[in-house]
């Protein structure tokens, strides 16, 4: 039982990194490779809005909203002026953003690990089918399930929702119909940089928060977009439950496989299905 | 003169520096620029000139340099079949990557080789401890033993870098123009048409990434002698993130380009690490301000100046 | 035409689908394609012309059927091999290398005909015979004095005569032209026509064009599309009182 909690609690942290690189992908054609040092912001962010405010929930909605701001920055100062070169050169700068974000965290918050706790509400643990299981990674899944919703509910249903999916589908029409697509890609990868902080925030109290955590996440995060097939976000929240899964069960069983069994399920799906397992139409070019 | 000769004769220069002011640190970082070059120049063979962005360089640097390393200190074996060993076994593990990487393209290509080099750096450091040594590496790799000379002393040692050098340099150069060469920028220039004309695409992408993975392998083995020390480091996703700087930084798909960024990038790790510990994030700084600027590095600068300079010479 | 070469094909189809999901872009196509004929492929916007060159030249996976070039089955093989094979095709948006020059371009395709394997030991200049190759293509499409030009920035009516360079130094008996008088300027038409009429006096070739007047008059036979399937094939003239040709496209009752 504690297996399945762990892997759906990692599952859906996943899924939170997973979705905001597919819809900045989606809208931007951009893959962001800071993705994971925003997830690490956003720990170290709520690390010290925690101390500050003595307040979890503080810590949880400060640091995704800090992050979006910085996301934005990034987008607004560095990805616009090359939006209409090779996609590489997007790629590229993302890296760049990688090495700035880590010396900044480094400068304020030092080379050693810190510690998050979880509020006192979700600190023990509870009794589910024999085993105990620890209450805050319950939380974690009732809270990546309820964040996921909201998203599928937003893109599907609300306005903004159906700009972005439009926007990422052709630009130039959207554009003529009077919507400013540059906000709405400043938006959007605001949005994504929120998003994998918030992950980071969540996560905080599971991990010794340290340099190394966005890129130890952000390779298996690509390794469910690639599974989901890149751009699709349904498709990314099957394959981060499938890689939280994995990853899960492989420590309970064979810990020093784990990594080999993420591996596997990567260089299959694209041995097998380069477009994604569970991307329903083949992938455009 | 135009130009290309211009970049030719910036690169003599700092190459030469050794022979012109012979002091120990000098010599020190010209070895060390001479060895990252020869990683750089097969590293744009793959990015500048065929266009495929990669990831995942640290692994056959990397893996060279344990070859290197475990070859001459657990088998015996002589220094120079050792390195070839080096730029064999890079040159086999570029193209097992490549089989599963190839499959797909573009930005793809780019996270699914930095996945691929982040498992054997994850290798490395689990299951083959026993070989790696793990996280503490391997120290006393030694350097060649050759008619003699002690190439131990690091402006003796220069030369033997410095012949490697000219001889991966030239290799890459006649690559450059040759069918095969052609063939690959027609690939990055247009895929679809490329196959059309009856290029096999997947065959020639794999061959550029097995030679890049040779030069990878060899220059990994070379740095490893220099710093007489192997870790797992070097294998890092972060190595591979260098040689993209240093590349990017130089100037993609031009032959001198890359040696010109690999001397700035180590002329900033040596002067900057000096006067600041949080150099990486400067070089991350100074690599996004030149990525926006200056997409096609110092090379393409030079090439602008000149023919501003020199209006009606040809670039 | 003589009796013998009546009865032979050089290119055929065999009962081919092509689906993008539930859809069928090309469904039940069966066609013999016979040596030395100029076919146009005509059909309404979505009626699978181009999925079906697509298809034969290996860009389009087939969901069922087979195709053979010389009698050779060539199903499933790769663009390249079918190049090789003898299938040169060019496409409806130009893809030449644009940075590049109009000669080395065509040096780009004699060389891809030329070395099954690249050489990497000499420079592309020491192998006289893939220039020889370009210099003679060159002139075949009429863009001598052209070869230092930047193919990009050559006028779009040279690009489309470009591209049937590039297909032609493959040597391919069955040549694929996806509508290569799209956007080429009215007083170079007939300059175009004029070439595709001369690369079709040695080998089959399969046209898809827009312009009726020009594939009626220089076509040996017209096959008409619809919803994915051949709904008529023939000379000219019966295609053009074919009631059914007359109903797809105009609306017309029967």
């Amino acid at each position: 039982m504690s297996t399945i909690v762990i892997g759906l609690s990692m599952g859906m942290l996943l899924f939170l990194l997973a979705a905001g690189l597919t819809l900045i992908f989606g809208m931007l054609r951009v893959i962001n490779f800071a993705h994971g040092s925003l997830y690490m912001l956003g720990a170290y962010l709520a690390f010290q809005v925690v101390n500050v405010t003595g307040n979890f929930w503080a810590g949880l909605i400060a640091a995704p909203i800090i992050a979006a701001v910085v996301g934005a920055l990034m987008e607004r100062i560095a990805l616009r002026p090359v939006y209409n070169r090779d996609h590489v050169y997007q790629l590229l700068l993302t890296f760049g953003f990688i090495l700035v974000i880590d010396e900044a965290v480094r400068i304020i918050w030092g080379l050693e690990y810190k510690q998050m706790y979880p509020p006192e509400l979700l600190s023990g643990a509870i009794e589910m089918f024999g085993s105990s299981v620890p209450s805050y990674r319950l939380f974690i899944i009732g809270f990546g399930a309820a964040v996921s919703a909201a998203l599928f509910f937003m893109l599907d249903r609300s306005r903004y929702g159906m700009i972005i999916r439009a926007a990422s589908g052709d630009p130039e029409m959207v554009r003529t119909l009077g919507i400013n697509v540059s906000l709405v890609r400043t938006g959007v990868f605001s949005f994504g940089a929120g998003l994998a902080a918030l992950g980071g925030a969540v996560a905080s109290p599971l991990f010794p928060i340290e340099l190394g955590m966005g890129f130890n996440i952000i390779i298996d995060s690509f390794i469910v977009v690639i599974i989901g097939g890149l751009g699709n976000i349904r498709g990314a929240i099957m394959a981060a439950l499938l890689i939280g899964m994995t990853r899960a069960l492989g420590y309970s069983y064979a810990p020093s496989w784990v990594d080999f069994l993420t591996f596997i399920l990567l260089i299959g799906t694209l041995i097998l299905r380069p477009e994604g397992l569970f991307s329903r139409k083949g992938r455009t070019a | 003169m135009n130009a290309q000769r211009l970049m030719a004769f910036i690169v003599a220069i700092i190459i030469s520096v050794p022979l012109l002011f012979p002091d120990d640190q000098g010599v020190g970082l010209v070895n060390a620029i001479l060895i990252w070059s020869i990683f750089a120049i097969g590293f744009d063979l793959v990015f500048g000139v065929a266009g495929m962005l990669s990831f995942g360089h640290a692994a056959f640097f990397g893996v060279g340099a344990y070859t290197l390393s475990l070859l001459t200190m657990r088998m015996g074996w002589d220094f120079i079949p050792a390195l070839g060993a080096a730029g064999v076994v890079g040159g086999a593990l570029a193209l097992v990557f490549s089989y599963f990487a190839i499959r797909v393209s573009g930005l793809f290509f780019a996270l699914l080789t930095l996945a691929l080099s982040q498992l054997i750096y994850i290798m490395a450091g689990t299951k083959l401890r026993m070989l790696t040594g793990g996280v503490d590496g391997i120290a006393g790799v030694p350097r060649p033993d050759l008619f003699g000379i002690d190439f131990y002393d690091d402006g003796n040692y220069y030369f033997f870098l410095l012949a490697l050098f000219i001889l991966a340099l030239l290799i890459s150069g006649l690559i450059r123009i040759s069918p095969l060469g052609q063939a690959l920028k027609a690939v990055k220039s247009n895929e679809v048409r490329a196959e059309q004309i009856g290029f096999n695409v997947q065959r020639l992408q794999r061959s550029v990434f097995t030679i890049s993975g040779i030069y990878a392998g060899v220059s990994g083995g070379l740095l490893a002698s220099l710093i007489f020390y192997v870790g797992p480091q070097m294998l890092h996703w972060t190595t591979s993130g260098d040689v993209v700087i240093m590349v990017l930084l130089g100037g993609m798909g031009t032959l001198f380009g890359p040696i010109l960024g690999v001397a700035i990038f180590e002329i900033m790790r040596e002067w900057l690490s000096t006067q600041t510990s949080h150099w990486y994030g400067i070089l991350g700084l100074i690599f996004i301000i030149s990525t926006i600027g200056m997409p096609k590095g110092i090379a393409g600068l030079i090439i602008q100046l000149w023919n501003r300079i020199m209006p009606g010479g040809k670039p | 035409m003589s009796a013998s070469a009546e009865n032979k094909h050089v290119l055929r189809c065999e009962d081919i689908e092509v689906s993008y999901g539930a859809f069928k872009a090309v469904t039940n196509v069966s066609y013999e394609f016979k040596p030395g004929l100029l076919y146009g492929l005509i059909g309404p916007n979505g009626a699978g012309k181009t999925t079906l060159m697509n298809a034969l030249s290996g860009r389009a996976q087939l969901s069922r059927g087979r195709v053979f070039l010389n009698d050779q089955e060539i199903t499933g093989q790769s663009p390249h091999a079918r190049t090789w094979a003898g299938l040169g095709r060019s496409f409806q948006i130009t893809q030449i290398f644009s940075e590049m020059t109009v000669f080395e371009n065509l040096r780009l395709a004699a060389q891809a005909h030329r070395f099954r394997l690249q050489p990497f030991w000499r420079p592309v200049g020491h192998f006289k015979e893939i220039a020889r190759d370009a210099e003679r293509v060159l002139s075949e499409i009429g863009l001598e004095g052209f070869g230092h030009v930047n193919a990009g920035s050559l006028s779009h009516g040279d690009q489309r005569a470009l591209e049937i360079g590039l297909a032609l130094l493959s040597e391919p008996k069955v040549l694929l032209l996806d509508e290569p008088l799209a956007g080429v300027g009215h007083d170079v038409v007939e300059k175009a026509v004029e070439l595709i009429r001369r690369v079709s006096q040695e080998r089959t070739v399969l046209l898809i064009e827009h312009n009726m007047n020009v594939v009626m008059e220089i076509s040996d036979e017209i096959i008409v599309m619809l919803a994915g399937e051949i709904l008529a094939a023939g000379k000219a003239e019966t295609i053009r009182r074919d009631p059914r040709v007359r109903t797809a496209y105009l609306g017309e009752e029967e």
